[in-house]
């Protein structure tokens, strides 16, 4: 009982502390600056359909042993899953990038130093921590680090906001102006915040956490507060921006925009909490990518598989982590503009979600692999409705965004 | 101009954080460089669009240049650690954003 009840207040500790990547920070800050509080209601919707997904990536792994992964790969075959997987290995290659990119710019924000020399030291100690560190020492590491993130929430309290206008933004509107762009960044909201890695992490720790049928109660809090306190922060952040930012008719085209937003609420501390925040969601969230891509590389071509083993008993998975780190930081090295970067993995994200979403919930229908635990009607509509959604506007939104300057 | 409204906006916010002692010299160093050269980029893109009438053009190009002058005193005032320089400059940059803000809603009118 106690090790269930520890498991749970680390879960929702993990979900608060891991929910913010760069991704999350970016897209909310651009989303405030831009349209004040029109874009809560995309972070909320965002927040439901990631509850259903890593909930179900949870309990697949509880109930079936297997992670999505690997089930995957065994339920349609090698031939079909080549697909999602090359394309989630893009989009997360892209988004490690991103997510070094984030912490090189904690550290520029810090020191006054470029971002692109902080790239490769970045890399090297994430690498270094993943090569040294056991799964439950690292993640826990990070996500305690990451509670500071909260800090964007209290700001918001102490800035007093108008909270029936906060209220207004649940619902969905349009703005008068900037259409194109207002759906350009709905679309880059709900692939930050549905991020696939994020699934085949979770399944994957569920397996090295050594997850039963016993834990899906506990799976199933986590997932709900965990996910749901964590996008709190989102919203922290987004609220911030939109009182901070909005008004002084600041947007952010870069970070060095964003780095002010807390200034008016703890002054000096205010710059220093947004780039420690910065850099440990970023660090946290490298992390779980990096881990997520050598989970899911190992498990297509059947490797030995654990983050709690050494180096020396699973070679290939710590190789593949190696090439991973290092090829999203040479993105960063070579100058590419981490913001930029970070909206369009976002973006792209959502166009790649229906590839790796669609065979997810076959799987989870499938009575061989969940038996009785299979989805549910709601969980079901609620996937496909959002997914359908992000696609959608991702098809329409990012070529407006592009060719409309 | 939503670029260089904003990049103001930013070097004007960054300048008032320095002069509190929110934000270290370097960010506001950095950041007045960056919105510096982010105008350049937009008075190039602006150079180039042919839709715009050229006396229009020129007086966009003017103002840009003189609120990239005052960001580089700033940033001069701020490696000095001169605050009443700074808060010098820093009246020049609200003026000089106001009467861009003014040119631009008059272009709009006109057209």
């Amino acid at each position: 009982m106690m090790k269930k009840i520890f498991a749970i207040t680390l879960g929702i500790v993990t979900g608060i502390g891991g929910f913010l990547d760069v991704g999350a920070i970016a897209t909310a800050a651009q989303a405030g600056a831009a349209f004040g509080y029109q874009l809560i209601w995309v972070i909320l919707l965002g927040t439901i359909c990631v509850i259903f997904l890593v909930e179900m990536s949870g309990r697949l792994a509880a109930v079936s042993q297997h992670t999505l992964a690997d089930a995957m790969r065994e339920r349609f075959g090698i031939n079909f899953y080549v697909v999602p997987f090359v394309a989630e290995l893009i989009v997360d290659t892209l988004a490690l990038a991103a997510e070094i990119g984030g912490v090189s710019i904690a550290l520029q924000l810090l020191t006054g130093i470029g971002f692109q020399w902080w790239a490769l030291p970045v890399a090297f100690a994430l690498w270094l921590m993943l090569w040294k560190g056991t799964f439950g020492i690292i993640e826990n590491a990070t996500s305690i680090f990451g509670l500071i993130t909260l800090c964007f929430v209290v700001a918001v309290f102490v800035m007093h906001p108008p909270w029936q206008e906060v209220a207004a933004g649940a619902l969905p509107g349009l703005p008068a102006r900037d259409k194109a762009h207002y759906w350009f960044i709905a679309v880059a909201i709900l692939g930050a915040l549905i991020s696939p890695y994020l699934f085949y992490f979770y399944s994957s720790g569920a397996i090295e956490d050594k997850w039963d049928k016993d834990y899906l109660g506990v799976n199933r809090v986590i997932a709900a507060l965990g996910m749901g306190f964590g996008s709190f922060v989102s919203l922290g952040v987004l609220i911030a921006a939109a009182l901070v930012l909005l008004p002084r008719g600041i947007q952010v085209d870069n970070y060095e925009q964003a780095a002010m937003m807390l200034t008016d609420a703890f002054g000096y501390w205010g710059f220093i909490l947004f780039a420690v925040s910065l850099g440990v969601a970023c660090f946290g969230a490298a992390f779980e990518v990096s881990l997520s891509q050598a989970y899911i590389t190992s498990q297509v071509f059947g490797w030995q598989w654990s983050e709690n083993e050494t180096p020396e008993a699973d070679a290939r998975f710590s190789i593949a982590y190696t090439i991973f780190i290092f090829s999203g930081a040479l993105l960063i090295v070579i100058g590419i503009d981490p913001l930029n970067l970070t909206i369009f993995t976002m973006a792209l994200t959502a166009v790649a979600l229906p590839l790796i979403a669609v065979p997810f919930l076959i799987l989870m229908n499938d009575e061989h692999y969940l038996g009785e635990h299979r989805n549910g009607f709601v969980g079901n509509a609620v996937v496909i409705f959002v997914i359908l959604l992000a696609f959608v506007l991702a098809i329409v939104a990012i070529p407006l965004e592009i060719f409309g300057g | 101009m939503k670029t260089v409204s904003s990049w103001t906006a930013t070097a004007q916010m960054a300048g008032e954080a320095w002069t509190k002692g929110f934000v270290p010299d370097a960010y506001a160093r950095r950041t007045l460089e960056t919105a510096r050269e982010n105008l350049r980029e937009t008075a190039e893109t602006l150079e180039q669009v042919k839709q715009i009438p050229a006396n229009q053009n020129l007086q966009a190009q003017t103002e840009i240049g003189n609120l990239r002058q005052t960001m580089n005193q700033m940033r001069a005032a701020i490696e000095s650690g001169n605050k009443s320089a700074l808060a010098q400059s820093l009246n020049q940059l609200i003026m000089q954003k106001q009467a861009l803000e003014m040119s631009v809603k008059s272009a709009d009118t006109e057209q």
